[in-house]
């Protein structure tokens, strides 16, 4: 194809109004999309560096205490000593353990409204300490955000297909398509720089802004994880060109089987409305049928019970986990103490609930599974998916975040837990286990990403050999009717 | 003339195919969204009813102990599903299914349901209210939108025209057929629902809701029906028709929501947990009225008495001191907790009258009111759960105030007293509250179904061809 046809090409798109129209209406909401986005951002990242600040001075004050009381003395109660291992490792040391947002993290907003970027840690009981969670609005969260994505995902294919609609059903109404065909030969090429244009028009506004989301002045991405930032923007962009490729692919497809102006609208609007809303509703529906969610009030039931039990043991809880554990029966552990009683009561009722949580997790993750094969019913739920986990705003990054809490959790205890027992005074608070997250490896997200991007882009080409297929015979079907 | 021409767009409307074929997809989709959500809502209420008798057991059961033990173990307040959430679940799966009623404090509610539901239930929820609050709309706009350009389109309008056709009844005509098809989908589920309703011995609150809800459903796909048919007549062909009501559904039902939503968030910000709990906490250190209140206290006790000492009074002291502290931090909790709803609900107010702009947000807002899943019957049960922790606090710190300690022995209290801590029972607002808190949502869908009928009124008579 030379280039005077592409020029011509791109003279007749210009002057046509739709195109114009679209890029407005795209270009507003992508704005307005990203900047609540950023705005959102930075207001996240204020929060948890107030809340890791908040923390840092509690812990130095709490340091600056024990060493004052030890040196002056003074009156101050059990329970709010600062040399008291249990009063540090339960109120004074509390860490936020914090999921810091990625560079990509105002594109989307996935499923970080619904989980909190933080957990506490401190030893109060697991359950209690991971119930805590944001305030967002109710009604936000059942509605969604405005965001880059949500653009991406049900407003880009919308202006995309208007701009498709009729195509190359207006040439043959206008009589132009057997001109083409004679002038250019074969119309496959023809019908690809038509799609492909138009595509360009409305995938480079939102690539153009997600780069800028990413390098706007003010935004540290770059700074802080410039890898990982760059890792995440490549395999978004990928995501995105492959999801509006495959809708410019069917489009294309769709445009060759209708006959009139009229129909192709109708048979556009209809593929938007089957794709984006009816098969995730059904996909939805099918999956609240056959695997319903686990139900928390039935969880909190069985804990209560279960508690119960397990404080009415209480009081030999101490001599029973001394027998349990013989390695932690030192010789200065006292069994009367109020704060190892507590303690080893509370492991006590963690022990008995422990059947319960895996039950309750792995029916959580059983569906989690399900809804991981859901992702398939529709290429808009697999592309929300995939911008969720290239913004780092997923689920499965969240899950991954929920692991590293346990395992420190778990070490926050394995610090503390003696020294409560030993109920020595406590000295160590710069010894007191600090966190850091670490990010999931670049490959697995990579991996994960390829898969969407392989399902896009595959049915891009499916949707697209179509299309080419149906355009070399578009003369004889359309012009013979 | 208008049953013959009401017949004759029925006829026209049942040989249509594509007729059938929606109404046959959105069949299939109603199904499989009313057993879904009868399923949900079933499960909700058989775990709802076993946890909250199961605390109120464990409540009655406790060992001997001291009252303010009592109080610190708590009881859980379970949120019952709304009684019409089967239709609706509105917010359901995004507010917090319990809330532990203890002692000093207002707790946070916890666990919204989606959290455990994962990502994919945020993307393409389907209820019986979204099929017609969305889709049913949808079909409206598919069968009405050529009704009248249609015929402009084809010609026949102007042939009918010519024949001394009225056109203001020859609309009437199009307006009853389609509305005719409307009813003839929704009155038999109305009244099949209605009569489960009544065999089920619901209460009259739900059977009244039921009845409002028809009565919202009525008005607002009027107002849907009614603009697809101005739009029609004022469209030179299908097509132009076509795109304004989609673009006026795609608006409504998808971009609008969304949008409304973020700007209610700016102008009414709901703070960050941590914010929110910071606020509090620092509010919460000031005791200092409460010092002075019990000094006074303490001062008067002790010279009524004639004692020196607060362990010679013949009541607890110990028993005030914790009352008088709840009663502290009472009008804390008002405010902070006060003002998170407060913020909640003017968003929720700004949704409703920006139903002006999309009739979908006054109709979802209502939707939900009416099945008691909005944010009103949360802050209800909220506030219902709040005052019954501080009359569990009073029972529990009056039993202490009367039981001094006696030879150096705590007081214990058994069954007699937690039995008199009454048992917790919700019952959400009545009919009455709801439609008053969703007012603004009622006006603006009337102005929808009035709206349009005036400009239907003027065009028709004066209809081209």
């Amino acid at each position: 194809m030379n280039s005077a046809v592409v020029r011509g090409e791109v003279r007749l798109l210009l002057r046509d109004p739709a195109v114009w129209i679209v890029l407005l209406v795209l270009v507003v909401t992508l704005i307005g999309a990203a900047s609540q986005g950023v705005l959102r951002q930075h207001a996240e990242i204020a929060v948890l560096t107030e809340m890791a600040n908040a923390d840092a001075d509690r812990l130095e004050s709490a340091t600056w205490d024990a060493i004052r009381l030890e040196e002056q003395g003074g009156n101050v109660s059990r329970f709010r000593d600062p040399r008291n291992a249990d009063v540090v490792g339960r109120r004074l040391a509390v860490q936020h353990l914090i999921l810091p947002p990625t560079g990509l993290a105002a594109l989307a907003v996935g499923q970080s409204d619904l989980h909190p970027a933080w957990h506490p840690v401190s030893l109060e009981p697991r359950d209690q300490l991971l119930a805590e969670g944001e305030l967002n609005s109710p009604r936000q969260l059942a509605v969604g955000r405005f965001d880059v994505s949500f653009v991406v995902v049900f407003v880009a294919p919308l202006l995309l297909l208007g701009l498709l609609a009729g195509s190359p059903a207006r040439e043959r109404e206008s009589g132009m398509l057997p001109l083409l065909a004679v002038q250019r030969g074969q119309l496959g090429g023809w019908l690809a720089l038509r799609t492909g244009l138009r595509l360009l028009i409305v995938l480079l506004p939102i690539l153009v802004v997600g780069v800028m989301v990413v390098l706007l002045p003010g935004s540290d991405a770059f700074e802080a994880a410039a890898f990982d930032t760059l890792l995440r923007l490549v395999l978004w962009a990928g995501a995105v060109t492959g999801y509006l490729t495959f809708w410019a692919a069917l489009g294309a497809w769709l445009g060759t089987l209708v006959r009139d102006t009229a129909q192709s609208v109708l048979a556009l609007a209809s593929s938007w409305l089957l794709l984006v809303i009816l098969l995730p509703a059904i996909a939805n529906v099918s999956l609240e049928l056959s695997y319903p969610q686990p139900s928390r009030i039935e969880y909190v039931n069985a804990m209560r019970a279960a508690t119960d039990l397990a404080r009415a043991e209480g009081s030999e809880a101490l001599q029973q986990y001394l027998e349990d554990h013989p390695e932690m029966a030192g010789d200065d552990v006292d069994v009367d103490d109020f704060f190892a009683q507590r303690l080893l009561v509370q492991e006590r009722v963690e022990e008995a609930l422990l059947p319960l949580s895996t039950a309750f997790e792995q029916q959580r993750q059983a569906r989690a599974r399900q809804v991981s094969w859901l992702r398939w019913a529709s290429p808009a739920m697999l592309a929300s998916a995939g911008l969720a986990d290239a913004a780092g705003t997923s689920e499965s990054r969240q899950a991954d975040f929920l692991q590293q809490v346990h395992g420190f959790h778990d070490a926050w205890r394995d610090f503390f837990g003696p020294r409560v027992l030993a109920g020595r005074p406590f000295f160590e608070h710069d010894r007191i286990p600090t966190f850091e997250y670490s990010q999931e490896p670049p490959a697995r997200l990579a991996a994960r990403m390829a898969v969407v991007m392989l399902g896009c882009f595959g049915l891009s080409v499916a949707f697209g050999l179509l299309a080419l297929r149906r355009a070399r015979s578009l003369p004889k079907v359309m012009g013979n009717e | 003339m208008i049953a013959r021409l009401v017949a004759k767009e029925l006829l026209e409307l049942r040989r249509d195919g594509r007729v059938w074929m929606l109404l046959a997809i959105l069949g299939v989709l109603a199904a499989g969204a009313a057993l879904s959500a009868w399923q949900q809502v079933r499960t909700q209420h058989a775990a709802w009813h076993a946890a909250s008798a199961g605390e109120q057991e464990r409540w009655l059961a406790q060992d001997e102990k001291h009252p303010h033990s009592a109080a610190h173990y708590g009881v859980y307040a379970f949120r019952p599903p709304g009684p019409l959430a089967a239709f609706d679940p509105g917010l359901d799966p995004y507010l917090p299914v319990t809330v532990w009623m203890e002692a000093h404090r207002q707790n946070e509610a916890l666990y919204r349901p989606a959290q455990d539901a994962g990502s994919a239930v945020r993307f393409g929820r389907l209820t019986p209210a979204i099929i017609v609050g969305a889709l049913l709309p949808l079909l409206i706009v598919l069968v009405a939108a050529p009704a009248i350009s249609g015929e402009r389109e084809r010609g026949t309008l102007r042939q009918l025209l010519a024949q001394g056709v009225a056109p203001g009844r020859w609309v009437l005509g199009k307006g009853l057929a389609l509305a005719t098809l409307l009813a003839g989908l929704l009155l038999p589920l109305w009244l099949l629902v209605a009569a489960v309703l009544i065999v089920a011995s619901a209460p009259l609150d739900t059977l009244a809701r039921w009845l409002a809800a028809g009565a919202l459903v009525a008005l607002y796909l009027g107002g849907f029906l009614l603009t697809c048919l101005f739009v029609s007549a004022c469209s030179r062909s299908v097509r132009t028709a076509l795109l304004v009501l989609l673009s006026v559904w795609a608006v409504s039902t998808l971009i609008a929501p969304r949008a409304v939503l973020e700007w209610a968030q700016w102008r009414h910000p709901t703070p960050s947990s941590f914010e929110f709990r910071q606020a509090l906490q620092a509010d919460l250190r000031d005791r200092s009225e409460l010092d002075a209140r019990l000094a006074r206290r303490a001062a008067e006790l002790l010279e009524a008495h004639g004692v020196d000492r607060l362990e010679q009074l013949p009541v607890n002291f110990d028993g005030f001191r914790l009352q008088a502290a709840e009663e502290h931090d009472y009008a804390v909790f008002d405010a902070h907790f006060g003002r998170l709803h407060d913020g909640y609900l003017a968003q929720e107010r700004l949704l409703q009258w920006f139903g002006v702009l999309a009739p979908y947000l006054a109709f979802s807002a209502a939707s939900s009111g009416l099945s008691g899943t909005d944010l009103l019957h949360y802050r209800h049960f909220a506030d219902s759960a709040e005052q019954h922790r501080r009359v569990m606090q009073e029972v529990l710190n009056e039993a202490i105030y009367r039981n001094p300690e006696v030879d150096g022995q705590r007081y214990l209290a058994g069954p007699e007293l937690w039995a008199i801590v009454p048992k917790f029972e919700y019952s959400a607002p009545s009919l009455g509250r709801v439609i008053s808190g969703h007012a603004p949502a009622f006006a603006v869908l009337t102005g929808w179904l009035l709206l349009p009928l005036m400009g239907l009124l003027r065009v028709a008579p004066r209809l081209q061809p």
